[in-house]
């Protein structure tokens, strides 16, 4: 096993660790308040769960939030290669819309599509860029454990062949997995939230499908001082879809509640190890909850 | 849960279900589907199947030319009328790495002039193929198919797969090529053929608008400005044998790339390719063995017409002229798509058509337009008229205006047999200037008068060669005032005669006399000639011969980019034998970047080493030269160490020339070697460490035996190289200094100017001994000169044996009272008014016409005045008060000034000078630089005007010179220890 999967390992194992052991420390410490985990928010407007970035197709990748929400959302999302020893760069950005849909409280389906996605790539000194329809993906969760802080949800996402940049291809994906959120505290300051699971994509072409699966992690703190502002820190793991260790990419997001339940998202993934490390993703959104 | 896991299925399970095509999908057995299978060519009755062959090389019996590369290994396509040669696997030709380019494509047997054709999708290595596959499909008589496949260079998710294939009846060949990003990022590819002419060699001709053959040259670093969209990329001879060659798509209307005179690129446009996401692009390449666009744009466009239903009208009609028409020089046909209103870089350039004898032409082009039609001779448009061509048309007569023709002969003055030689023709005034400039179709050099393509065969430029044998020369010229000028090297007078030339025919005779300049018991070398075998030279054999012989050169090394050759037989046919001899060697040119170098991010190739005597070997692939790429000087010289049939030497070449296309040409300019550093003693990591160090425990990189100190007739570069190996004579590493002319033409360079005048103990002819000459070469017993003559020796002391020792690289003790003792002498046409003595890399003492009796010939055209100086210096007054040394003598003109005003790294100083006086204000700064560079250029004086100048006869028969001769060292062991201590830095 090599030094980065070592890492890897003992992060995603970390982050599990993590999840259950706030969820079991801080059982006594709020003995008052009698409100499930998910019902523990800062303030309604406010956005949790772990940010809202990653580097797949789609919104593969980014994890799910362990707590249901009805929402509307537009953003953009961005990315950036940067591989100077290669002299080989590459920028993409799409705007999506995003809509959740939660009902009695456990069950939540989704849905983003890329309305717009642009793709620019520069080979030394030639250049090109496209423009297209991009991904959509439908997701649902449903809460498996929902205790006074922690709740536990599985989910699932499915990516359809949308994407019309590609000429000769369509990629197909999926993903499952496993998120969590710790609640500690009853005023909602502070959120651990987390999730592992798999991904994998295909293309349906003429050419190879080029399957490829791996695995994700992820494990963040959200602090929200104010009910205006939250703050979100991840570190995410990727294995086994490019290479072992595809990345270890931290990532913060600055969550702002607008006006009402108007919020706005500001996020950043940074991978600092791994196959990825030429990588850059960031993203904005506004979110409306309903 | 459970429904989202039977989505998921459903989803694995269409990947596997999709129906792979072609070989997109891999698999040990694919097989890539034919080319452009919507195109039909109808078949004569015969059926032309008969002649269709697929098979490897075993000897060299694939198609011949001037760029004829196939060799063992490799694989032979023909269709009877067609045969190519496709690169075996593991054979390194040019850019292409490990086989799988198209290097030889030919109408009939002896006609090919490709370079090679390569499939690429960036401009980097890594966006190259890397075939590792090589299948042969032999479905005679329906086609024959070689199939490629592999992956791009250092990327293993990057499958490709290239299919060339020809089928009976066709004049050409078809190509598919698919690939598929593997990876999971977005790739950015131009998926083309890159085409590699790089000078002096086709010219490319894409029909966009203000294309043609007048394409910018490459900027790497703005590439993709250049990007144009064309129905065809043409290109075309301009020499002799012929051939014509006319890319056209089947995968889309146009064609996208860049056009240039070294690279040109056609194939689908750049695109961001997802990952998953594929490319396939077919095409078919049109080949003639004639040497004009139309030959082979005929065909390509015909395939239009299939594919994409464009409407063609063929265009008929006659040149009349008063002599018939031998080719392209005589007249040529443009047609353009345009008006005379149209501006210029508006208009589309459709074809280009040669001619007959008899005037008469014919070329296709798309109907319904309006054109310009054209037609140039000797170098200038004559005629320029407006058609509308709506279908088929007979443009009627064009006729040219009259011209006159010299005949041409040069004798030997003394033993009037008649002499090789080579006329340069200049013209007398500015009136007849204006009226003889001209270009082939604008590029290449301009020349006055214009008598043929600078880079074919004689006359090329302002140039012809007369030979000794057969009938006197005839050249066609426009009528003018011109000086003929008669050359046959620096050691014979110079003939010149004013002629009025006027419609008809005048006959000119020149004799020259043998002067006794060249010392006994040496021979004169150009130890680095190109001819033809190279990638960027197109000058037919018997010319590049013939040219030794003008040039009275009695050894000649072939040093061909990449490639092995002999002139023996052509020497032969010639009657030479007697008076000169050809050596077989390779002139490695590094085409692949990849070298990483302190403090540049960028990688770099080694740039240009000689090697000889090497064994031509007809039917292996470089002609037995070695694989070159990815490798350091030292590792080069260890795999080239079994190739040799005889005693080595090793050249670095033009060690600081400026990089061209983004390659380096010299090793210590490639990795930025600072010349006010010392050189280390072992590898620590510097420029200086990677100088020395032996990158695979055998050679180091600085094992090179000479270095080229003069490069070519044109001085520019000369004070750099100069400069260069006085530093490492400081250093301590005496290399012998050489002077070649690295001709590739008539009009480049003059070969044997410059040329080494070696003291050596074997003769020209048949008794030559290349061991001998070598060993001489290795010893330093030699001067350089494009002229004058140098013969010198210091007083030896008692413990070598006392007497005069002439210059080598090997040490030995001065007498006490040494002296120096100096003759210069030189022919009445080479000015000299300076000798300069160079101690440890300072010029000490500089004698001149006015202070040290040197002396001038009255008649530049005579034969007397040979002696230009002769007297001797006490040693001690030129040396320093202690210490070894070396000492290097020079004559000539002055050298102009220049400057070191940066290049290194930071632009600091590098200790080479960079800049000329270029603004002519006496003092060379930052005023003197190019606009938007740091420094430079390094310009050589202009040539003269006023033939009162000295230099004004000089300057027209070595263009771009000024006299210039240097000594190899005496290396100086002043203490006696038996060992050369150099100095060291000379901060």
């Amino acid at each position: 096993m090599t030094r980065a999967e070592a890492t890897a390992r003992a992060l995603v194992a970390s982050s599990l660790l993590l999840a259950i052991w706030c969820g079991t420390a801080t059982a006594g410490a709020d003995e008052s308040d009698d409100k499930l985990a998910c019902d523990r928010t800062r303030h309604l407007g406010l956005l949790d769960g772990p940010a809202l970035i990653g580097i797949a197709e789609g919104d593969l990748g980014m994890g799910h939030r362990a707590c249901p929400r009805s929402e509307v959302a537009i953003g953009v999302r961005g990315g950036a290669i940067i591989d100077l020893p290669a002299f080989y760069g590459a920028f993409g950005i799409t705007t999506h819309v995003d809509g959740s849909f939660a009902f009695k409280k456990r069950f939540e389906v989704s849905a983003s599509l890329e309305i717009v996605d642009y793709q620019y790539a520069q080979n030394t000194s030639i250049k090109g860029n496209s423009v297209g329809l991009g991904d959509l993906s439908l997701a649902a969760s449903v809460i498996a454990y929902h205790g006074r802080k922690l709740a536990i949800t599985p989910y699932g996402r499915v990516l359809f062949p949308t994407n019309t940049i590609a000429a000769n291809e369509r990629t197909f994906g999926g993903e499952v997995g496993l998120a969590a959120e710790v609640r500690p505290l009853a005023s909602g300051r502070l959120a651990v939230s987390g999730f592992l699971g798999g991904v994998m994509t295909g293309a349906a072409s003429a050419g190879p499908a080029f399957l490829r699966g791996g695995a994700i992690g992820s494990v963040g703190l959200q602090y929200s001082p104010w009910i205006w502002l939250g703050i979100a820190a991840n570190l995410s793991v990727s294995l086994g879809q490019r290479a072992v260790l595809d990345h270890i990419a931290p990532s913060g997001a600055l969550r702002f509640r607008l006006w009402r339940t108007l919020s706005l998202e500001l996020a950043v993934l940074v991978p600092v190890a791994g196959a990825d490390r030429h990588d850059l993703a960031f993203g904005l959104g506004i979110h409306y909850r309903f | 849960m459970r429904n989202l896991f039977a989505v998921g299925l459903l989803f694995v399970g269409s990947f596997a279900g999709c129906k792979k095509e072609s070989c997109l999908g891999g698999g040990a057995n694919c097989v890539v589907d034919s080319p452009c299978q919507a195109l039909k060519f109808e078949c004569a009755s015969d059926g032309g199947a008969v002649a269709m062959e697929v098979r490897t090389l075993e000897t060299n019996d694939g198609p011949s030319g001037l760029d004829a590369l196939g060799g063992r290994g490799d694989v032979l396509l023909s269709n009877g009328i067609v045969r190519a040669v496709i690169s075996g696997i593991g054979h390194e030709n040019l850019l292409d790495t490990n086989g799988g380019a198209l290097i030889d494509l030919s109408a009939g047997n002896s006609n090919d002039a490709l370079n090679q054709m390569l499939q690429v999708v960036g401009i980097l290595p890594k966006d190259s193929p890397n075939y590792t596959e090589l299948r042969i499909i032999d479905e005679r008589p329906t086609r024959v198919a070689v199939q490629l496949s592999g992956t791009l260079y250092h990327n293993s998710d990057i499958p490709i797969h290239t299919l060339y294939e020809m089928r009976p009846c066709e004049a050409g060949i078809r190509v598919r090529t698919e690939v598929v990003n593997g990876t999971p990022d977005p790739q950015l590819w131009a998926l083309s053929d890159g085409f590699y002419w790089c000078n002096r060699s086709m010219l490319p001709f894409a029909t966009d608008p203000g294309g043609g053959f007048s394409d910018p040259d490459i900027d790497l670093l703005d590439l993709d400005s250049l990007f144009h969209d064309y129905p065809l990329l043409s290109a075309s001879t301009h020499s002799e044998p012929e051939a014509s060659y006319s890319l056209v798509s089947c995968s889309q209307s146009n064609l996208q790339g860049f056009n240039s005179d070294c690279v040109s690129s056609g194939g689908l446009p750049r695109e961001v390719i997802p990952p998953r996401d594929y490319r396939v692009f077919e095409r078919f390449l049109a080949v003639s063995n004639k040497g004009d666009v139309a030959a082979s744009a005929d065909i390509a466009y015909g395939v239009r017409k299939q594919l994409y239903g464009d409407k063609l009208a063929t265009v008929t009609g006659h040149v009349v002229r008063n002599r018939p028409i031998s080719g392209e020089r005589d007249a040529a046909v443009l047609i353009t798509e345009g008006k005379l209103t149209t501006p210029v870089g508006s208009r589309i350039p459709r074809t280009q058509v040669v001619p007959a004898a008899d005037g008469g032409f014919s070329a296709v082009v798309p109907a319904g337009r309006n054109y310009l039609i054209e037609v140039d001779s000797l170098g200038r448009k004559q005629i320029e008229k407006e058609f509308t061509i709506a279908g088929d048309l007979d443009v009627g007569d064009l006729p040219l205006p009259d011209h006159g023709i010299v005949s041409v002969t040069v004798s030997d003055g003394d033993t009037h047999h008649r002499l090789d030689a080579e006329v340069f023709v200049v013209p007398v005034d500015a009136a007849t200037t204006s009226q003889v400039t001209g270009t082939l179709y604008g590029r290449f050099d301009t020349c006055s008068p214009w008598l043929g393509p600078p880079h074919g065969p004689s006359p090329a430029c302002n140039r012809f060669l007369i030979s000794r044998e057969g009938d006197p020369v005839e050249v066609e010229i426009l009528p003018g005032s011109y000086y003929f000028y008669a050359f046959h090297g620096p050691f014979f007078s110079l003939g010149r005669q004013k002629v009025d030339i006027a419609i008809g025919v005048q006959t000119i005779a020149f004799d020259l006399h043998a002067l006794a300049l060249q010392p006994p018991g040496t021979l004169s070398a150009d130890l680095h000639v190109h001819g033809a075998a190279s990638f960027d030279s197109s000058i037919p054999d018997a010319d590049r011969v013939l040219s030794f012989a003008a040039a009275d050169v009695q050894i000649i090394i072939a040093t061909d980019h990449d490639n092995v050759y002999d002139y023996g037989p052509t020497l032969d046919a010639l009657n030479l034998t007697d008076r000169m001899n050809a050596v077989s060697g390779v002139e490695t040119t590094g085409h692949v970047p990849y070298l990483t170098v302190p403090n540049n991010p960028y990688p770099h190739v080694i740039g240009h080493y000689i090697f000889f005597p090497l064994a031509y070997d007809p039917a292996a692939p470089r002609h037995g030269g070695p694989q070159d790429e990815f490798v350091e000087p030292g590792e080069l010289f260890d795999r080239v160490e079994p190739l040799y049939t005889g005693l080595s030497i090793i050249q670095l070449n033009h060690p600081w020339a400026e990089p061209e296309f983004g390659r380096d040409l010299g090793f210590p300019r490639a990795i930025g070697l600072n010349t006010f550093d010392d050189l280390p003693e072992f590898d620590d990591g510097t420029a200086g460490g990677m100088y020395i160090r032996s990158p695979a425990g055998g050679h180091a990189n600085n094992d090179h035996h000479a270095q080229e100190v003069m490069n070519g007739t044109i001085n520019e570069s000369l004070q750099q190289y100069r400069a260069f190996w006085f530093y490492t004579l400081n250093q301590g590493q005496i290399k012998t200094g050489t002077a070649n002319s690295d001709s590739h033409g008539l009009s480049d360079d003059t070969v044997g100017s410059p040329r080494n005048i070696i003291y050596t103990n074997t003769v020209v002819g048949p008794a030559f001994d290349i061991n001998r000459l070598n060993q001489s070469i290795r010893d330093g017993t030699s001067f350089g000169s494009n002229g004058p003559v140098i013969t010198a020796t210091v007083t030896a002391g008692a413990a070598e044996g006392g007497g005069n020792r002439s210059f080598s690289i090997y040490p030995f003790t001065p007498a006490p009272s040494a002296m120096l003792n100096i003759d210069v002498s030189a022919a009445p046409w080479i000015p000299v008014d300076e000798i300069r003595i160079v101690v440890n890399g300072e010029v000490v003492r500089t004698l001149s016409a006015s202070g040290d009796a040197i002396s001038a010939p009255s008649d530049p055209f005579g034969v007397d005045g040979l002696t230009r100086y002769h007297g001797s210096i006490a040693l001690d007054d030129l040396l320093p008060a202690n210490g070894d040394a070396w000492l290097v003598i020079e004559a000539g003109t002055a050298i102009p000034i220049s400057a070191d005003l940066g290049g290194g790294p930071n632009n600091e100083q590098d200790g080479i000078p960079d800049t000329s006086d270029n603004n002519g204000d006496g003092v060379v700064d930052k005023a003197d630089v190019k606009a938007g560079d740091s420094i430079g250029p390094l310009n050589t004086p202009p040539i003269p005007t006023d033939e009162s100048d000295p230099l004004f006869h000089f300057a027209h028969v070595i263009p771009g010179a000024y006299p210039f001769a240097f000594t190899n060292p005496f290396v100086l062991d002043r203490d006696g220890n038996g060992k050369f201590d150099p100095p060291r830095s000379h901060k």
